[in-house]
């Protein structure tokens, strides 16, 4: 059986957090934002996972869990501010959310 | 026992201050009297005591000064006690006068005149008793106070208050050397009593020594009013009559003489600030006589010829001869204060409302007492046999032909002028026309006899106290001899002077109107005592206000300040760059927080 | 007798505390009477029990606070601290005293001001570089309340001035304690706050240098010296009555007193080394701020610059290296504390009465109000060092000893003499004296101004009896004081 080389977890969690940055930066539209935080975290899950099989570990695995909690949470709360803000403003655009100017 | 000739005018102060509102003028008047009077009789006993043997009584224990203890005390030797017993005879006197003169102001708070006068004659007792320099100092401050007190007596006119505020200044400015001169004195004796002071003083540096007196006797320049410190004297003719007689004769001006008199030892050891002195007082003698006889204030002549009296003093003591320095101290007290009192009694007839001479005229009329009075004061300040002045001012003369010939020259001349402005005053006012007629209404009339009898003891003592010459010579351990020569010609000056005088303002030989008009230029420098009072106001005090003003709006308020608020705007500046930083959009953030990222990872990746 | 001295600058804040609590304008006002005069006497206590000719620091207590960094609870006093702490808690009476009359929010002015005390008191008998920086920076926010919410037109100004400029001083006397605390760790291995700890050591000379300046820069706002001054003037024109009184007299004693207990002791080499530069700005203050003061037509600003100048003598006796010339400079401290505050007060009234400061509004006040004419002038005379008043002592031990070793110097500042007696008696000129320039509408009213009530009578004849008796016999003042002198010159 040919084990999956470190290298390609690496790249592919790379390119998956690379994705999920990108979006971050380029999505105006606040939901697509919270996906792309999702694949970003899920990217460092990969690696978590992908570092685990390399070194036959399992905290890794249990890091993976924690954050697949943490995440469900994160969206759900994420979520539930965006609708909020919806609902308020009728907007779901970052370019229309700048209270925070300084 | 001897502690109460400073405390009885410390307690009538204390007294009249704080209960003066309740107990009435009157009362404190005599409160103020009383606590004179007192003085005197203790300063009496004092001196028979300190005649026999010099005698000092310590009072505690004032400031430790690292292994040296500096205690407050008293020094009774012939020269003090005598001096002291002079000065509270002359106060005394005054203060008897004093409640004739104000009393048309009883009821309108005068008690805080009496109150200022018991503190003017403690802190001068105190100069003159002190046994060290920091004591003479505490007086020395005092009698400013006092007098800047009295001189703004009537404060709310504005010449009073300037006039006050010149006095302290101007002798705040020789406090300021005199301070020093205590300071050097302390490195170079190691203690600031005087017996020290006198014992040690042949073992010290001869050139700090002379820088020492030399600060010392810039204080008794701002305090007897000499050049370059003399403006505020004859501006101090603003405060009440009495107070000038006090000023003039016993307290304020005095403490120079005497106190330069009182260091001899430390003087005499330095002869080189003993030329500074004689220098000084011999130009103050000049520079005052000449101011004098182009005046027509009545008390600003006599303050002038004060000045010149005191410039003759400073004179005698530089040229080594204490004795006559201090004997002229003693007999001018008496013949300037009759002076002044008589000036005042004049004053008190027109009811405050005449100052200058020539608002007067032919008086002799109507107040014979005071004529006669003034006509004693001013022989005696002429110098003419057999008053006072004549004896004290001859030793001086003596002394300065022995010198040189130029500074003998110098006295008579002074001398001269002295006899001419003097009588110039007493004949205008005394003899001549009326010229008040159009101005009052009521004719002027004598003093009341609370005034007048303080003017005829003082005329017994102008008359009388020259003839305790050699009394005074040999307490203090000189003896001198009457040049006939000298006293005949200082006579003639002097009689010389008082027919000039006769001749212009009596007889009309010369109408002095015209002459004032023909020799405008040189009256009029003269009279503004070569500008130096104009030059000090205007372009020192006045120099000085302006550029403080100038400096606070530009350096204060614009460069310091500006700088201070220029932060607000700086920092609120650099916050704008940055601020646009914080746009509010979330993409940017997370743009921000990716490049931050990548850029530690860079650095910690190929930072080697 | 440890306990006292603690509880002596606790008393205050538990003071604040129930102020706070029970919100009773009287109650207040009782309370902090009580308790500052509590205070006055336990320090009147400690200061006459002192023992002037023992070493070291007495009355110490001291409590483990932090151990693993080195901090402790540590307060105690010397000659210097135990005569600063005296008159502080004086002044503070006479503040209690003063504002009996205050209507406006006064359950937080009394408690604001017992908070103030606390912090003062602190910071003279600290014994523990956290601890004293602890009261330092603590005594900014009472006062910084005081000035902005009881204070005249400007008040938010002044406030922020005060705030931001001292605060930004107190940053470098942070670096500054840092510096040296680390440096006393590298050298033992023992992280210390502790001040005695740190009295031993001698440290190398560029330490000292960078640390005297970051102790100096600190200090020289506070006192202020120049030209770091400007913050002085605004916030002593704005505050109220009495916190000006505690600013001038309390809080500016803090610099000075800041360099008497750190900066000699700590780091000699570099004060000798800095002797010119100091010397050169205290002539400067005494001059430049003496002629700033006689261009004023307000009456507190001129004040706040004669302070400045006065703090100038200070500075100037401090690094003559000489034990007369420190005794002066710590009597100057408590001369000027009585002083000025007495100085505050005149003004103060005349603003209560006449609702001006200015000058030109001013004039022949001494008819209508004359106990107030006279402690005035009982005020500026113990402001411009009048002998028998306890600021000549200290002008008269600053010059003798500066002129020891820098009779130049020492003569240049003895102008500030003339110059002092010039702007005091000006401003009284034209405020008490002068009346022909007075209108009508002014006269009539003048005429029905109240003179001084009983609060402020009382606490003009505590300030100025002290000065009194501190102008007539310093004998055991000034020995009290030498006790501190003495080891600071390392005699």
């Amino acid at each position: 059986m040919t084990t999956i080389p470190l290298e390609a977890y690496l790249t592919l969690s790379l390119v998956l957090f690379g994705l999920g940055v990108f979006g971050m930066i380029v999505r105006r539209n606040m939901v697509t934002i919270l996906m792309s935080m999702e694949l970003a975290l899920n990217a460092v899950n990969v690696l978590f996972v992908g570092a685990d099989a390399h070194l036959s570990l399992v905290d890794g695995q249990v890091f993976a869990l924690f954050v697949i909690a943490l995440a469900a949470a994160e969206a759900a709360v994420g979520l539930g501010i965006i609708i909020a803000i919806f609902r308020l403003r009728r907007v779901d655009s970052t370019d229309e959310i700048t209270d925070m100017r300084g | 026992m001897e502690v109460l000739i400073l405390l009885s005018p410390l307690i009538a102060f204390l007294l009249i201050a704080l209960f003066g509102a309740r107990i009435g003028d009157m009362a404190s008047a005599l409160l103020c009297v009383l606590g004179g009077a007192f003085s005197f009789l203790f300063s009496l006993w004092a001196t028979s005591r300190a005649l026999s043997e010099p005698f000092s009584v310590k009072l505690y224990d004032f400031l430790p000064l690292d292994a040296y203890n500096l205690s407050l005390g008293l020094f009774f030797d012939p020269l003090s006690s005598v001096t002291a017993s002079v000065v509270t005879f002359v106060a005394t006197v005054i203060f008897i006068y004093s409640i004739g003169y104000m009393h048309n102001l009883f009821g309108q708070w005068t008690f805080k005149f009496y109150a200022y006068l018991s503190l003017f004659l403690f802190a001068m007792l105190l100069i003159v008793l002190s046994d060290n320099l920091l004591g003479i100092f505490f007086g020395w401050e005092g009698v400013g106070l006092a007098s800047y007190l009295l001189i703004g007596y009537f404060h709310t006119q504005k010449k009073a208050s300037n006039a006050s505020l010149e006095a302290f200044v101007l002798n705040r400015v020789g406090d300021w050397f005199f301070l020093f001169g205590i300071v050097a004195s302390f490195y170079l004796f190691g203690s600031l009593s005087i017996l020290d002071i006198f014992a040690r003083v042949s073992q010290v540096d001869k050139a700090l020594l002379g820088l020492a007196c030399l600060l010392l006797f810039g204080g008794a320049v701002g305090k007897s009013g000499q050049l370059p410190l003399h403006t505020w004297l004859p501006n101090a003719m603003a405060g009440p009559t009495p107070v000038s007689a006090l000023l003039h004769a016993a307290t304020m001006v005095a403490a120079g003489v005497y106190m330069v008199a009182r260091l001899y030892p430390m003087f005499e050891s330095a002869p080189e600030s003993l030329r500074v002195v004689a220098l000084v007082g011999g130009l103050t003698a000049l520079f005052a006589a000449l101011a004098a006889t182009s005046h027509t204030d009545i008390k600003k002549i006599i303050a002038f010829s004060t000045m010149s009296q005191l410039g003759l003093m400073f004179l005698a003591l530089g040229l080594g001869d204490r004795m006559s320095a201090m004997f002229h101290l003693t007999t001018h007290a008496f013949f300037k204060a009759l002076l002044f009192l008589s000036a005042g009694s004049v004053i008190h007839a027109f009811h405050h409302h005449v100052h200058y001479i020539y608002e007067t005229g032919r008086l002799k009329r109507y107040m014979p007492i005071t004529y006669a009075s003034f006509l004693v004061g001013a022989l005696a300040l002429a110098g003419i046999f057999p008053f006072s002045g004549f004896w004290s001012k001859d030793l001086i003369v003596a002394t300065a032909y022995e010198k040189s010939f130029l500074w003998g020259v110098l006295v008579s001349v002074v001398s001269f002028m002295t006899a001419y402005y003097i009588f110039r005053e007493g004949f205008v006012m005394f003899h001549g026309k009326e010229h008040f007629r159009h101005e009052q209404k009521e004719e002027p009339h004598e003093s009341p006899s609370v005034m007048v009898v303080p003017m005829l003891v003082l005329s017994v003592m102008a008359v009388v106290a020259g003839f305790f010459e050699g009394w005074y010579g040999g307490i203090l351990g000189v003896h001198k001899e009457l040049h006939v020569d000298i006293a005949v010609l200082s006579v003639v000056v002097g009689l010389a002077g008082i027919l000039v005088a006769y001749l212009v303002y009596v007889k009309g030989l010369i109408d002095p109107q015209k002459a004032y008009e023909a020799l405008k230029p040189l009256h009029t420098t003269l009279k503004e005592q070569f500008f130096t009072e104009r030059f000090y106001h205007k372009v020192l005090a006045g120099g000085y206000l302006f550029y403080s003003k100038v400096i606070y709006m530009t350096a204060e308020r614009q460069l310091i300040d500006g700088v201070v608020n220029f932060t607000y705007p700086a920092v609120k500046g650099v916050g704008g760059v940055f601020r646009l930083l914080q746009a509010g959009r979330l993409n940017l953030y997370a743009f921000f927080m990716a490049f931050g990222f990548l850029m530690l990872l860079f650095i910690t990746i190929f930072w080697r | 007798m440890e306990n006292l001295l603690s509880l002596a600058i606790f008393l205050p804040l538990v003071g604040a505390l129930f102020v706070g609590i029970v919100r009773r304008e009287n109650f207040s006002k009782v309370l902090s009477l009580g308790i500052s005069s509590v205070v006055f006497f336990i320090m009147l206590y400690l200061f006459l029990n002192f023992n002037w000719s023992a070493q070291g620091f007495q009355y110490v207590k001291r409590i483990d606070w932090i151990p693993s960094l080195g901090i402790s609870y540590h307060v105690g006093v010397d000659g210097m601290a135990i005569s600063l702490l005296l008159m502080t808690s004086l002044v503070f009476v006479v503040a209690f005293l003063w504002s009996l009359k205050v209507e406006d929010r006064s359950n937080l002015y009394f408690a604001l001001f017992l908070a103030l005390e606390t912090a003062c008191l602190g910071v003279f008998s600290a014994l523990d570089f956290f601890l004293f920086y602890l009261f330092w920076e603590g005594m900014l926010i009472p006062m910084y309340f005081i000035i902005g919410l009881w204070g005249h037109d400007r008040k938010v100004y002044a406030a922020n001035k005060f705030f931001v400029y001292t605060f930004f001083g107190s940053v470098f006397l942070l670096l500054g304690l840092a510096s040296i605390v680390v440096y006393g760790y590298l050298i033992t291995g023992k992280l210390s706050f502790d001040y005695t700890f740190h009295m031993g050591f001698s440290y190398p000379m560029m330490l000292q240098m960078v640390a005297f300046l970051l102790f100096g820069l600190g200090f020289a706002v506070k006192i202020p010296m120049w030209p770091v001054h400007t913050w002085l003037p605004d916030a002593h024109v704005e505050a109220p009555t009495a916190g000006s009184v505690v600013l001038a007299a309390v809080l500016l004693k803090m610099g000075t007193f800041g360099f008497v207990r750190y900066s000699l002791p700590l780091f000699p080499d570099a004060s000798k080394y800095f002797i010119p530069l100091i010397f050169f700005l205290s002539l400067v203050a005494i001059i430049y701020t003496a002629m700033m003061a006689i261009a004023q037509t307000h009456i507190k600003r001129l004040i706040a610059y004669s302070s400045i100048s006065h703090m100038g003598v200070v500075t100037l006796g401090t690094f003559a290296m000489d034990l007369n010339a420190l005794n002066g400079a710590i009597y100057m401290m408590i001369a000027h504390g009585l002083s000025s505050a007495a100085l505050f007060m005149s003004a103060g009234f005349i603003y209560d009465r006449v609702h001006s400061y200015h000058m030109d509004d001013l004039g022949g006040l001494a008819r209508y109000v004359p106990k107030l004419a006279v402690f005035f002038m009982l005020s500026g005379l113990a402001g411009i060092g009048f002998p028998g008043l306890a600021g000549f002592v200290a002008e008269f031990l600053v010059f003798l000893g500066t002129y020891k070793n820098f009779p130049i110097w020492a003569f240049i500042a003895g102008v500030g003499v003339v110059l002092s007696a010039a702007y005091f008696l000006y401003m009284y000129k034209r405020v008490i004296f002068e009346e022909e320039t007075l209108s009508e509408y002014r006269l009539e009213k003048w005429r029905h101004l109240k003179d001084l009530e009983l609060h402020h009578t009382l606490s003009f004849i505590l300030i100025i009896a002290s000065a009194f008796v501190m102008g007539l016999y310093p004998y055991p003042f000034v020995k009290i004081i030498e006790q501190t002198s003495r080891y600071v010159l390392g005699g």
